[in-house]
Parts: C-alpha cells; structure tokens; sequence
C-alpha cells in the first residue's frame, strides 16, 4: 500500500513536471464579437470596442449639430470634409489606423453623398491623385472639364488621442482622452470640440515586475 | 530499496527536463551570424511556449538586422503585445519547481528594446502616429512607482525619437518639453554622455538625418549565491567605444552616447521573484535534510524487527520522507537566467545636416583608448535624405545591420526560396 503511494507520489510529480515544459502546440480560434471586451487578452489599452464607442459619438455630434443641413441651407451644396489623420499620444501602436478607417467607413455608411461629402486626404491616396493629374495635364490621360481641382474642405474632422498612465509594477492604469473637433476650414472657428474618457486598470502578476 | 532508487532518478530526470536550455543565440552568432538566428528561429511553435517571446524578439532582431523591415516589424508587433498585454504563464511551475518555468516576458529595459525597435521600424515605414506610441511606452516600461520613490524613465533614446516624431507633425512645444525632460534628468555618464551636443531643440531643428549607432553587447544573466537563488547581472564584453562618421568621405564627428543597456539593467531595483527564490533556496535546503532523515528512520523502523505496526510505521515514515526529498529535489531555487542576449550595449547618436540625395556613409569604431578597430569598419552605407522631413539610420558595429534600400527590399519575406520547416 506505502509502495503503491510512494508511485503515486512520484508519478504525479513527474506528470506535473514534464507536462509544464511546454504547450500541447494545439491552437483553436473562435469568431467573437468585435465590440465584446471581456473575450480575449485583458490590457489597458484601447479595445476595439472603445474606437468603435468614440467613432458613434462623433456621428452623433454631427447629427445633433445639424451641421450639414445648416451647411446646405447657406450654400446650396454639401460640406465636404477632410478626416485628419488622428495624433495618438497614447502608449498604445495600431490605434491610429483603426481608428482612421472605421471612422471613414462609418461616416460614409452613416450619410449620403447629399448630406455629406468626405475628402481622402491619405498621404499615399494624394500622391497618387496628384500623379494622376499631372498626367491628365499633360496629355497622357483623359481627363473630364471641370475636374481638374481636388476637392478643397469645408471642415477638417481631427482626432486626438491622449492618455493619463499609472502604474505602480503590479497595476497598470491607463485612462485615454479620445477628444475630436470639426474645425472651419476657413475661418478656423471650432464647430464642436468633444471628448470621450475610457479607464482601464489590468493587473500583472507579481512575479513579472 | 530498488524501486526507491529509481524513484529518485526518475526525479532526477523530470527535474532536468523541465530545465533543458533556451536557444542560444550567442552562439547561434558566433556561428553563423543574424542570418542564422532567423534560420533556426523560423519556426517559433518549435521552442517551448515559455521561451517563444524570447524567440520571437530574437527572430525580430535577426529579420531587422538582414534588411527584413516589414516582417521584422511584425513579430516586434507580436512580442510587443505579449510582453505589454500578455498574463506570462508557468507561474505556479516556477514557485514550486524552477523560475526558468514560467513564460519569459523580458526584464523592463527588454520591454523597452521591443518598444524601441518596434518605433523604429514604423517610424522609417513612415507610421510616425504608430512610433511615437512606442516609444512613449518605452518610457513607460521603463518607469516604476513614482509615488514611492521608484526609477523614472532616464533611457535617452526613446526621448530622441519622441522628439524627431513631435518635430514631424510641427510640434515644437512638445519636442521643447521632452527636451526639458532630459535636462533635467542627472547627468550621469553610465548612462549618457553629459557633452552630448545633441539636447537642443536647434540642434534638432538644424538636422536632417539621425544615425542611432548600436555599439557592443548587451548584459547577460548568471545566476549565483545559495543554490543559485541569486541572479546577478553582468555586463557585456566588447572592444569598442566610441564612433566616428563619415559622409561622402568626410567626417561628420563623433556620435555621443545616449543610452547604455547595462545601466538600464542594473538600475531597475529588485524583483518580486529574488525575494521568493532566496525562500526557495532556504526551503530547499530544509526539505531535503527533513525528508533524507525521515527516510532513515523510516528505514530502521521497517528493518527493526518489531511488530506489525512498527514496521507500518517505518514504511509510512519512509514514504514521507522520499516524498519530502523528491519535493526538496525537484524545487528548484536557481533564478532565471534568460534574457535577450542580442541586445547592444550601448546607443549613439549623430544628428546631421545634409542636402536632399543619396549619400555615403562610413563608419569607423574605436576602443577606450582611441585605437581604431579597423575589422569593425563599414563602407558604403547609402541612404537618402528626402526633400522634405528626416532620414533615420539604425545601424551596428559587429555584426553590422544591413540597410533595405527601398520600401520594397524592407517587404521581402525573409524566407522566401526556402524548403517550408516542418
């Protein structure tokens, strides 16, 4: 019987030992919602779901600040808009990008080409543009009247992400300003200025310091 | 009494499998230089998983250094998230058996490198919003608890590229304030050189190129004292010291010192984990005394000749003692001696002004005593200062990285026209 447990003993241990060398190298993945963040890796950074939070409140502000039906009732033509490419003074690489894009696309889902109409104001989209017209002027490719002139904006859409980062080695405390203005391109009057604060606090185990 | 022997060799042998060595790397340098590393780091799933971070930054710094931009920047990007986002793991294995068990996450100055070159590469991809991100964090991993009294961020080289980022979008205010940040910081030569001409927002106004010079190799870990429950840090061996550039044959000076990983690494504090494996050892040392004396008198016990429940009794306490000895054996208290051995020594810094257009440049290394070291010499290192905005170099003096020549050399897959691992 003491035989039989000492084995037991030494079984377990050795079970133990060799089965925390490594991983069983089997991989799964598993569709989730975009906007769910207790799925996945838990961080202080931005989640896709904070971005996609920040993205709605802007459509709203727009909406809520009729500024396209104000615009149109004065000059008889919808405002057209540059989406500034965002400055992130956060810690956190990627936002910016995904921010970018999901903020174009959700505006042009969100409004029609009567209501609003957007600018593409892409480093690489402007270099190309400008490649393009250059060889519409010199002959090398049609071209159209009238439409030799890149869109001039009416407003500047700009985001800015800051954020306030504490730690104290075992907690990680992170709160990012999401804040966002529309910016008359030509009197550079402030349309609306908001900001959106998202906190985050993770935890890391001790023996990481 | 057989089979208690064997016992114990089986411990003996689960022990030492679960501390079989990480790959290493310097030797896989010395062997066949960056080109190898990425070789045999193809396969990360290969290594086990808590050495995989730790493979993935050394596969990263092996692509960046061969010129592998994009794809470098991508395993970056993976480590990144991990050792900033991820858990680790194998925390129980290292408090019962042996810290290397746990998942390697990187001291705070490795965070700091992964965020460093990960800036760097999206800065010279031209993703400066991705940069400044990183190299932000790269202050933040290198700070502790202000609050109570810890180390804030002094690595100078994130502070540099912070500023080039803030001059990039036209913020000078801002770039004035990190300046400010590193003025104020003590001018201590182990970690930067005081005369470094480069801390002046006009200084960084009047350049169009950096050329952040890596010197040296970086600290490694040995792990020491009772049981080895100790791990010391120990600073990396190398000739040179200094450097001087040349472009289009003429010298430009002298890059200052902005950052030296040793320092970075022995001015972090303690750890958690040193307290623990200094209990370790001592529990260690208790455990197999109690158990090895327990196996004895359970030994006399059982052999003594009395009754029935003496030799129960002698055959239970002898249970409990080669358990406790097995327990005393596989308890590991040697600390973790991993760490990213690729790492440079130090960083150098040259700003320049130079007109738009391809140029050449030369780099000479020379040791304390101002001695060139002439095998460390490289020539013909083109690159191309733009019309508009700056040109950044990262360079190396042994093994030197090699520079892509276009957006499209930094995208080539590196294993590309090799036979698939399998």
């Amino acid at each position: 019987m003491s035989i039989r447990l000492l084995w037991a003993v030494l079984f377990m241990c050795a079970f133990t030992a060799v089965a925390s060398t490594g991983g069983s190298g089997c991989q799964q993945s598993t569709r989730e919602d975009v906007e769910d963040d207790e799925v996945g890796p838990e961080g202080s950074g931005p989640y896709a779901a904070d971005v996609k939070e920040v993205t709605r409140e802007i459509i709203q502000n727009l909406k809520d600040k009729k500024i396209s039906r104000n615009f149109r009732a004065r000059w008889d033509d919808a405002p057209i808009v540059a989406l500034i490419r965002p400055q992130n003074d956060t810690r956190f690489p990627e936002v910016t990008d995904f921010f970018q894009e999901d903020m174009l696309t959700a505006l042009m889902n969100e409004f029609t080409r009567e209501e609003f109409r957007f600018s593409q104001r892409a480093s690489d989209v402007q270099e190309a543009v400008s490649a393009e017209k250059e060889a519409k002027e010199a002959g090398e490719r049609t071209d159209r009247t009238g439409r030799r002139t890149k869109l001039g904006a009416d407003f500047f859409l700009r985001a800015k992400f800051t954020q306030l980062s504490r730690t104290d080695g075992n907690e990680e405390d992170d709160t990012i300003k999401y804040s966002y203005e529309l910016i008359d391109t030509e009197t550079d009057e402030l349309i609306f200025k908001g900001s959106h604060d998202i906190r985050r606090v993770s935890t890391s185990k001790v023996i990481y310091r | 009494m057989q089979m208690f022997k064997t016992g114990l060799l089986l411990a003996l042998v689960v022990a030492c499998t679960g501390c079989q060595s990480v790959y290493d790397a310097d030797e896989a340098m010395r062997q066949g230089g960056w080109q190898k590393v990425m070789t045999d780091t193809q396969v990360v799933e290969k290594f086990p998983e808590r050495d995989q971070t730790l493979i993935l930054n050394y596969r990263a710094h092996a692509k960046m250094a061969l010129g592998y931009h994009d794809s470098a920047r991508a395993d970056y990007l993976r480590a990144w998230n991990i050792m900033n986002i991820g858990k680790g793991g194998g925390v129980a294995d290292a408090m019962i058996f042996k810290e290397r068990m746990k998942f390697w996450m990187g001291d705070p100055y490795e965070r700091a490198y992964n965020s460093w070159y990960l800036g760097m590469l999206y800065y010279n991809a031209g993703k400066r919003e991705d940069a400044i991100a990183c190299f932000r964090n790269a202050l933040f991993v290198d700070t502790g608890d202000l609050e109570a009294g810890q180390y804030a961020a002094d690595w100078l080289p994130a502070f540099m590229m912070r500023i080039r980022c803030f001059l990039d979008r036209g913020d000078k205010q801002r770039a004035q304030e990190m300046l400010d940040e590193v003025n104020r910081l003590p001018r201590e030569i182990a970690n930067f050189d005081p005369n470094c001409p480069w801390l002046t927002l006009d200084a960084h106004l009047d350049s169009n190129v950096v050329m952040m010079i890596e010197l040296g190799k970086g600290p490694y870990f040995t792990a020491e004292g009772h049981h080895g429950s100790t791990r010391a840090t120990n600073q990396g061996e190398y000739a040179e010291s200094s450097c001087e550039v040349f472009v289009n044959g003429q010298s430009l000076g002298q890059a200052y010192k902005i950052g030296d990983t040793f320092f970075q690494a022995i001015t972090r504090g303690g750890r958690v984990m040193d307290d623990i494996l200094k209990g370790k050892a001592i529990a260690k040392t208790a455990t197999i005394a109690v158990g090895a004396s327990a196996m004895h008198v359970g030994r006399v016990l059982a052999t003594s000749g009395g009754n029935s429940a003496t030799r129960t009794a002698g055959v239970v306490t002898l249970a409990v003692g080669a358990g406790l000895l097995i327990a005393g054996l596989l308890s590991d208290p040697e600390a973790d001696t991993r760490g990213n051995v690729l790492l440079p020594g130090e960083t150098h810094m040259l700003l320049a002004k130079l007109p738009p257009g391809t140029h050449q440049a030369e780099l000479r290394f020379f040791d304390a005593n101002g001695g060139e070291i002439r095998r460390m010499r490289q020539t013909g290192i083109e690159f191309t200062v733009p019309e508009q905005g700056d040109t950044t170099l990262l360079l190396r003096s042994d093994p030197n990285y090699v520079l892509p020549r276009s957006a499209a050399e930094a995208a080539k897959d590196p294993y590309a026209g090799t036979p698939q691992p399998k």
